[in-house]
């Protein structure tokens, strides 16, 4: 079985619908990545969840909720969050995800450790294999 | 000689050896090797046990990889890997498509999301406590946490779906085992999710142990840990 599915997302074209499934992939890349942001900013600020809830003027359970997964923000709502951690907003581009270049660092290194050792002895094997058939071959 | 075929002597050691042996005084360069070796022996054992299961567990990873374990690139080709994740075959089926186009499909494509979302080292909340987590943790150690059997918990469509696995080092996650939550409802559920976690991990692992950290630091970076505040 092959782990290359690095393709299985296509581009939109024409009046092609485009998958449900990617869709729904995309929505929850998008909603962990705003995520991540906010997580971030948070951590980098130092405040206690209690602090940022006092800035919000909300209880800190609502606070508590908001930073332990992922969810549908309304813009409102991360625009309140951002500002409150650190005076911050965000930031508004649009990138190419299927249209960036490949990275090298797409596979673990370390399983790739043994990989000339292994291809050394298959060569070696392969001149053993050669070199005892033509032994063997009917004159 | 065991050590010295693993390349942990060196001319060094042997001189030093020599000389203590013999009653000879040290030289310089021979006080500095039982110097290196001192500090070898106080380097605490805790780290060293760390180390050895990571490698035996890579080891066996390397062993199994393309036939019963799985590394999982990034579906986009402009990412790269952060954390490193490395699937069973059942969990590599749930993540690749084609998926059926209607809910379920559309469950399992987000699931995928997920993990990619956590080799690429998006901020994750974690929970090391099975029974006073926020229900909605991304990824929580299950009862009971000396097996140290964690889940990757997906919220998504809900109620979502979970994946076993545990950590074989530091940002290294193998994921070897899924479900839905629906289908995880009582304590014996639960129960039989992580004896079969265990028992895949056996059947791959054999006797070593999953890794075990002491904070979460060693388990995984970007977390939140939402018991701290």
């Amino acid at each position: 079985m092959s782990t290359s599915q690095a393709s299985w997302i296509s581009a939109p074209t024409e009046a092609d619908r485009v998958p449900k499934t990617t869709f729904s992939y995309l929505r929850t890349r998008n909603k962990r990545r705003l995520y991540s942001l906010v997580v971030k900013e948070f951590k980098k600020s130092g405040l206690t969840q209690a602090e940022l809830a006092r800035r919000l003027g909300r209880n800190p359970d609502v606070v508590c909720r908001w930073l332990a997964a992922p969810r549908n923000w309304e813009i409102d709502t991360v625009s309140d969050i951002l500002f409150a951690i650190s005076g911050a907003e965000l930031s508004y581009t649009v990138t190419y995800p299927l249209k960036a270049p490949t990275r090298n660092s797409r596979t673990i290194p370390w399983l790739r450790d043994d990989l000339p050792a292994k291809e050394a002895k298959a060569k070696r094997a392969d001149t053993r294999t050669t070199s005892a058939d033509a032994r063997w071959e009917p004159a | 000689m065991v050590a010295a075929q693993n390349g942990m002597f060196t001319l060094g050691h042997i001189t030093m050896f020599y000389a203590m042996t013999s009653g000879a005084k040290l030289s310089r360069e021979a006080s500095a090797v039982v110097s290196r070796l001192s500090t070898f022996r106080l380097t605490p054992k805790r780290l060293l046990t760390y180390m050895s299961i990571t490698d035996q567990i890579r080891a066996k990873v390397r062993e199994h990889q393309g036939v019963s374990l799985f590394e999982i690139p990034p579906s986009l080709e402009g990412e790269g890997i952060i954390r490193e994740l490395i699937v069973s075959e059942e969990v590599l089926r749930a993540i690749s498509p084609p998926w059926p186009p209607h809910r379920e499909g559309e469950r399992h494509a987000s699931f995928r999301a997920l993990l990619d979302a956590f080799v690429q080292n998006e901020e994750i909340s974690v929970s090391e406590t099975p029974f006073s987590k926020p229900w909605d943790t991304g990824i929580a150690r299950v009862h009971p946490v000396s097996d140290e059997i964690w889940d990757i918990r997906s919220f998504e469509m809900p109620p979502g779906m979970r994946c076993f696995g545990a950590f074989g080092g530091y940002n290294l996650f193998i994921a070897l085992t899924w479900n839905y939550r629906e289908a995880i409802e009582t304590a014996e559920d639960w129960e039989y999710e992580t004896n079969r976690c265990k028992e895949v991990w056996s059947s791959l692992f054999g006797q070593i142990e999953r890794f075990r950290g002491e904070q979460l630091d060693e388990y995984l970076s970007s977390f939140l840990d939402l018991s701290a505040n």
